[in-house]
């Protein structure tokens, strides 16, 4: 009896003991980065030296890093660009700044993104009134006719189901209000982001495309194949001629094909992606 | 190592009982248990296995260009030559080259950059995100894998990729994206050691295979990116026990130290990482291993001073780590131009002299040739496009050019990637050329001001690659002798792929447009292509197995240069073994 009662004291010493050395670790890790409030940086100062160096000074992106004034950008929600940053992803090479800079660092330099976007130019501004369309229909029903009859996901994806020939939708309606989204999808051609742009493309044999437009130089271009999968490199050589088209690659006409029901039960399930 | 287990298992399960004396009993003998199987070496098996044979000798190492059956170290041989001396495969039949079979690794992410190790009917490969597979050579088929669990938040400069591996005696050298050393039996796998060379919070890490020589495991970190102080190290091939470290910015004090600032903190962040594998020559006994650019990149006002020993050629005793010469190609470099790339060890006749002469293509785009005994200046030829950078000084050595650090932009070519990067050039001593492979494409470096914090980027400037659409790539081949190019081929895209020589008269290289293609060495002909549906930058390898000669390759585009626009851009990682008519 007394041996296991002092087995269990000298137990939960142990435990203790274990206990305290995590919690001392612990606070160890939290003030690990060693910033004092005299070393917080502006958010501009941060950027500047960490950010534009891949993301470009106005975030316009480079051919090492990718915009951040991009219609995909933003569409992330604020968490979602804070823990971009602070988590990192070193499979495309994007350093972790969660372990270097504190919260509110973190949390300011996403609003100094935010006012890059803002600041980004843009041609024709989509229009700010409300959709002549109410968004209080059927969103089950909705998120059915984006994948089938509507159409949308031939191009778009949500949640990465779905087509990459045009934007990314799944949080279309944190950024966009219901009028800016009709609108882009009655006048698709009036304000094409800039990673989505398209090329009108004669091959040699005389074949015609009109397709998702990624990059050309000297020597080769590139466009998005038939299936809206591939990367296809057509080399100048074998090419009649290659021009960028300011055309929208999403036909103006695709609510026609659904009754007044289906695009309400369509905007409620698209204003409602947030 | 089951019984460990099932003891230990047993000590864990009693722990947590503790209740009677039989249990206290059964707590005490489980312990022992744990303790005698923690003590008793857990190597037995792979100790057996070493007695068995001798495995990878020092004497195979020096003598590994004779090995045809085997690839035994990164570069081929200690030299760094990358040649083949066999003439099974020539100009003759390369025409008949055929896949023996594919092995798809499935990871993705990195660029597939391996250079296989091949002994005794195996092969070693590595892939991004620190993945070791070892295969059967005649087969394809997998014999075991080592898959590194990485932490969160390792940061990267330039693609989770690594090289290869190293083998010494029955053991294989593996270097992982966490800044770890890992030693692996050679034929079960067994994980034998593993070293934590530095601390990847920091933003350390390993990407090189391991150079082996006399028994010491040489490895160096990348990481200027991130405001690091580089170094090289050595370890114990049969502990792991570190035996030297030379630190590659000197500290105050120290020799080198007066080409930093005096009165800062400028060396304790100053880069010069040596972050790939070096070359040796056994009869002088010097190790050669450049160290890379400084921290911060791109503004040097924090560092004023030629900055020693970034973009420095080393020559170190390997017993040691003591360092004999040294000679910078880059002082002050304010344009990353890491200057690591291998120093390849030929005797040649330079200047009208036979010389014991070693040749680097830098980053900086100036092919040059230097003597390796002593580090004396012999020559340095522009071998990239455009190269606008330098001024020469009296002795014809290349020099930033004054007004360059003026203001704060300026226009350089070559630009951030450099002519040359890491992918391994090759040498023909046939042919008297090195085949360069070779990047045109020029930058605007703009100089911001920088603040360092550990472990985040340490830049100090932004890269502005406005010049991307006229960017190209070649192989380039260029006598040795005189440093005169010979013949180019135009690869239509910023080139990241390593090469092969022969002494069957060819060229092996890969290109940005996923084709490995095979080149009459003298004249840059193509005599063979083969589309592997990815990208390549690994250099291509050969060996014999049994009476027939193979190639092998390895083809998968991603980081660092999975960008838009390079051509064959699809991400893939497939692993080749090519042989005539596929046999």
């Amino acid at each position: 009896m007394v041996k296991s009662e002092f087995m269990r004291s000298s137990l939960a010493a142990f435990v203790i003991a274990l206990l305290a050395v995590s919690i001392q670790g612990s606070a160890q890790d939290q003030g690990g980065i060693g910033v004092t409030p005299g070393e917080i940086m502006e958010p501009e100062l941060i950027y500047g030296q960490y950010c534009a160096a891949c993301h470009g000074s106005t975030g316009k992106g480079s051919i090492i890093g990718p915009s951040l004034v991009s219609m995909q950008a933003k569409a992330l929600s604020d968490a979602d660009l804070q823990n971009a940053i602070a988590e990192g992803s070193p499979e495309v090479g994007m350093p972790m700044f969660g372990r270097g800079l504190t919260r509110g660092e973190l949390t300011r330099l996403v609003q100094f993104v935010r006012s890059l976007q803002s600041n980004a130019r843009v041609k024709n501004p989509r229009t700010d009134a409300k959709a002549p369309i109410s968004t209080d229909g059927n969103v089950i029903a909705g998120e059915l006719l984006f994948f089938s009859k509507a159409r949308c996901s031939q191009c778009h994806s949500v949640f990465d189901a779905g087509g990459i020939t045009g934007p990314d939708l799944t949080h279309i309606g944190s950024r966009y209000g219901s009028g800016q989204i009709y609108e882009a999808i009655t006048k698709p051609d009036k304000d094409v982001d800039r990673d989505f742009r398209s090329m009108n493309l004669t091959t040699a044999d005389g074949t015609q495309l009109f397709a998702r437009f990624r990059f050309d130089n000297k020597n080769s271009v590139q466009l998005l194949d038939k299936s809206g999968t591939l990367w296809t490199t057509y080399f100048k050589d074998d090419v009649q001629s290659a021009d960028r088209s300011r055309d929208s690659l999403m036909p103006g006409d695709l609510l026609d094909a659904l009754s007044e029901d289906e695009r309400k039960d369509l905007m409620t399930f698209l204003t409602g992606l947030n | 190592m089951i019984s460990i287990f099932a003891n230990r298992a047993e000590a864990l399960r009693s722990i947590g009982r503790c209740r009677s004396e039989k249990s206290v009993r059964l707590l005490i003998a489980s312990v022992i248990a744990f303790v005698m199987a923690a003590i008793t070496p857990p190597l037995t098996r792979a100790q057996d296995a070493a007695e068995r044979r001798a495995g990878v000798t020092d004497e195979m190492l020096v003598g590994a260009q004779g090995a045809s059956d085997a690839w035994l170290t990164y570069n081929r041989n200690y030299e760094g030559w990358r040649y083949a001396p066999m003439t099974q495969i020539n100009a003759d039949n390369v025409d008949r080259l055929r896949p023996v079979w594919v092995y798809q690794t499935g990871v993705q992410g990195g660029g597939f950059e391996t250079t296989p190790i091949v002994y005794e009917g195996k092969i070693y490969i590595t892939t991004a995100n620190s993945h070791l597979m070892c295969l059967e050579l005649g087969t394809g088929k997998m014999l075991w894998r080592y898959d590194h669990l990485l932490p969160r938040g390792v940061n990267l400069c330039c693609g989770p990729v690594n090289r290869g591996v190293a083998i010494y005696r029955n053991r294989i050298y593996f270097t992982t994206l966490d800044a770890h050393l890992i030693c692996f039996d050679a034929d079960s796998g067994q994980m034998l050691w593993d070293r934590e060379v530095a601390d990847y919070r920091d933003s350390y890490s390993l990407t090189l295979a391991p150079l082996v020589v006399k028994g010491k495991v040489i490895v160096g970190p990348g990481g200027a990116e991130f405001g690091v102080r580089g170094f090289i190290d050595a370890y114990d091939w049969e502990t792991g026990e570190r035996i030297w470290r030379f630190w590659t910015v000197p500290a105050p004090g120290e020799p080198g130290s007066e080409t930093w600032p005096a009165d800062s903190d400028a060396w304790k962040q100053g880069g010069a990482t040596p972050w790939l594998t070096g070359t040796y020559d056994p009869d002088l006994d010097l190790l050669y291993w450049p160290g890379g650019n400084p921290s911060p990149d791109w503004n040097g006002t924090v560092r004023e001073g030629d900055n020693l020993y970034s973009d420095t050629i080393l020559a170190l005793r390997p017993d040691t780590g003591e360092l004999v010469w040294h000679f910078q190609n880059t002082p002050h470099d304010i344009f990353d131009w890491a200057g690591v790339q291998e120093c390849i060890l030929i005797d040649e006749v330079i200047n009208g002299k036979k010389v014991k002469a070693l040749v680097q293509a830098n980053r900086n785009g100036y092919l040059y040739a230097l003597n390796r005994e002593n580090g004396e200046f012999l020559y340095a030829k522009p071998y990239s496009d455009g190269v606008n950078w330098a001024v020469l000084d009296e002795d014809g050595i290349p020099r930033i050019r004054p007004d360059m650090f003026e203001g704060d932009r300026r226009f350089a070519c070559p630009g951030i990637f450099g002519g040359k990067n890491w992918p391994p050039s090759a040498y023909s001593p046939d042919t008297h050329m090195i085949y360069i492979p070779d990047q045109k494409r020029c930058t605007t470096y703009v100089t911001m001001d920088v603040t360092f914090r550990r472990g985040l980027p340490y830049y100090g400037g932004i890269p502005v690659m406005e010049e991307e659409k006229n960017a190209t790539g070649y192989i380039k081949a260029y006598d040795v002798r005189t440093g005169e190019q010979v013949w180019s081929y135009d690869t239509k895209a910023p080139n990241w792929a390593g090469l092969l020589t022969t002494a069957g008269g060819l060229v092996f290289g890969g290109a940005p447009d996923g084709y490995l293609r095979a080149f009459d060495d003298a004249t840059g002909e193509i005599l063979w292509e083969f589309q592997t549906g990815s990208g390549v930058f690994a250099p291509p390898t050969s060996f014999m197995i049994g009476d027939r000669q193979y190639i092998a390759l390895a083809s998968g585009w991603g980081q660092p240069a999975k960008v838009v626009g390079f051509m064959n851009d699809n991400a893939g990682s497939a692993f080749y073994l090519f042989g005539i008519d596929g046999k």
